[in-house]
């Protein structure tokens, strides 16, 4: 039985690295498509004063950065109390706290005037930051129950 | 015996080989007399120009080759640019057409911001400036901003890049820097008069009856089926506006330009408007999405002299964004056609 949960959090595991991965490659399509094309730039121009007109785009980079801050403290905590520490599980917390790092800084450093993608490029990041937090839980319950 | 014939066979060696010589050397020099025939010169209002024509103003075989610049025109940086980097005219440099136009309506920039890109190019008003580029649309755009910014002399390769190489002219793949300039010569824009605003556009459909709106787009963005363009919503014509054609679709302008990309010619303008709401008497406005495909029949019509002619640069992108403003949905030629307000108009005509 333990033996099967293990699996499952392997699983869990790979699909939360190929999904992070696809989020991350997503957002530097559309950085490098806004740069190069000029229909890709246009079309950014008219979603970001689309989005702006449906959403409170303040209030939802505020729910966002709480999600991150509150998900990065839980893997942070997740490490601590951790007993038995491996190199392993300081370099998945390390990389979380990267990918999170790399998010926060982009979500409050930069707009839609420094880069027309800014709202695309914080949802692929917020993703990516969630898929890498999700893979860290997997990877530290999969681990406690060895 | 055998000694006469051998003398034969030589003698008759001899003449054929003389005779062959000659004929190589007349076709050799035949061949030469081409490549020295002079280049004519063209006017400096003529604006589509041929590939031999370039070559002459490099070799300074013409006015022009003591003060010119060669511009590869397409969107977005040099390094992102595949046009250039593959291969361009010796001694061109990458012009970005984003420095002369940007948001929010993606009209042309102010008179300053253009002055200061041009500049930046080594672009003055005494400057010839030829430009070539893989769109036909953009070349010409960046060739009309820079004639309603004042250059006197601005030419654009008929052909593009494929002209160029079908002539058997060299490319060079190192990238050029462009030698900035330090005063333009003029207060910018010198004519004013080739750019016309949305507030000029609605005064002129109500007051002046000799105005025409011509529309240069498609003919489904004409009868309001599609808007064209993915970041556009709603499908129309401002109130008024004539279809003066143009091509497939906005990336396309096959009614204005030949299959091997040369530009059509005033004489098949003229052919390509015999059954169309104007005529060459009225004063005409050109506009299209942007103010891209806008921009060909204005330099074909300046190049032959025109001079009742401009762009409303705005077009479609910045009338649609105005809700009280009348439009059109239909094509008024054929009577089907319902006249409404932008503000009423479905936002699902987006092209997909």
């Amino acid at each position: 039985m333990i033996r099967l949960q293990n699996k499952s959090g392997l699983i869990c595991m790979f699909v939360c690295g190929i999904l992070e991965v696809m989020a991350i490659i997503g957002a530097y399509a559309a950085n490098y498509f806004t740069r190069t094309r000029l229909g890709m730039l246009r079309h950014m121009v008219y979603l970001n004063g689309k989005w702006e007109k449906m959403l409170p785009i303040a209030t939802v980079k505020w729910i966002a950065l709480f999600i991150v801050f509150a998900l990065v403290i839980i893997s942070c905590l997740q490490y601590s109390k951790r007993k038995r520490r491996f190199k392993a599980d300081a370099a998945v917390t390390l990389l979380t706290i990267a990918i999170s790092g790399w998010t926060v800084y982009f979500l409050l450093f930069y707009n839609t005037e420094m880069n027309r993608a800014y709202y695309i490029l914080s949802l692929c990041l917020v993703l990516a930051t969630v898929l890498q937090n999700a893979l860290h839980y997997c990877f530290f319950s999969a681990q406690s129950r060895n | 015996m055998k000694k006469r014939i051998f003398a034969l066979l030589l003698a008759f060696t001899l003449i054929v080989s003389v005779f062959t010589g000659c004929k190589q050397a007349e076709e050799k020099s035949e061949a030469n007399a081409g490549n020295d025939t002079k280049v004519e010169a063209v006017d400096v209002k003529k604006v589509f120009v041929t590939p031999e024509w370039i070559k002459s103003v490099i070799d300074g075989e013409q006015p022009e080759s003591k003060k010119y610049v060669i511009l590869e025109a397409s969107w977005g940086a040099a390094a992102d640019s595949p046009d250039y980097n593959t291969g361009h005219i010796p001694g061109a440099v990458h012009v970005d057409i984003a420095s002369i136009e940007g948001e929010p309506y993606w009209n042309l920039k102010s008179p300053e911001e253009v002055e200061k890109a041009m500049l930046e190019m080594g672009v003055t008003k005494d400057t010839t400036v030829i430009l070539y580029g893989a769109d036909v649309s953009g070349t010409a755009r960046v060739a009309y901003a820079y004639l309603w910014a004042g250059v006197d002399n601005v030419k654009v390769l008929d052909g593009g890049l494929n002209a160029w190489t079908k002539a058997g002219l060299e490319l060079e793949k190192t990238a050029n820097a462009a030698s900035p300039a330090t005063e333009f010569g003029a207060k910018v824009p010198v004519h004013p008069e080739y750019w016309v605003s949305i507030d000029d556009v609605q005064k002129k459909l109500n007051e002046d009856s000799n105005f025409r709106l011509v529309s240069i787009r498609s003919y489904k963005e004409f009868n309001g089926e599609t808007s064209g363009y993915s970041y556009i919503d709603k499908a129309g014509e401002p109130k008024g506006a004539v279809w003066g054609k143009a091509g497939s679709d906005p990336y396309h302008m096959e009614d204005y330009t030949h299959e091997d990309g040369t530009y059509i010619t005033m004489d098949e303008l003229k052919e390509l408007w015999k059954d169309v709401e104007f005529t060459l008497d009225n004063d005409l406005a050109f506009y299209c999405g942007t103010g891209w495909r806008a921009s060909i029949p204005f330099l074909i019509m300046y190049e032959n002299g025109y001079t009742n002619i401009s762009m409303y640069d705005g077009g479609w992108f910045q009338w649609q964004m105005n809700n009280d403003l009348p439009v059109q949905v239909g094509d008024p030629k054929t009577g089907n056609v319902v006249y409404t307000t932008v503000g009423e108009l479905s936002n699902d005509k987006a092209a997909k």
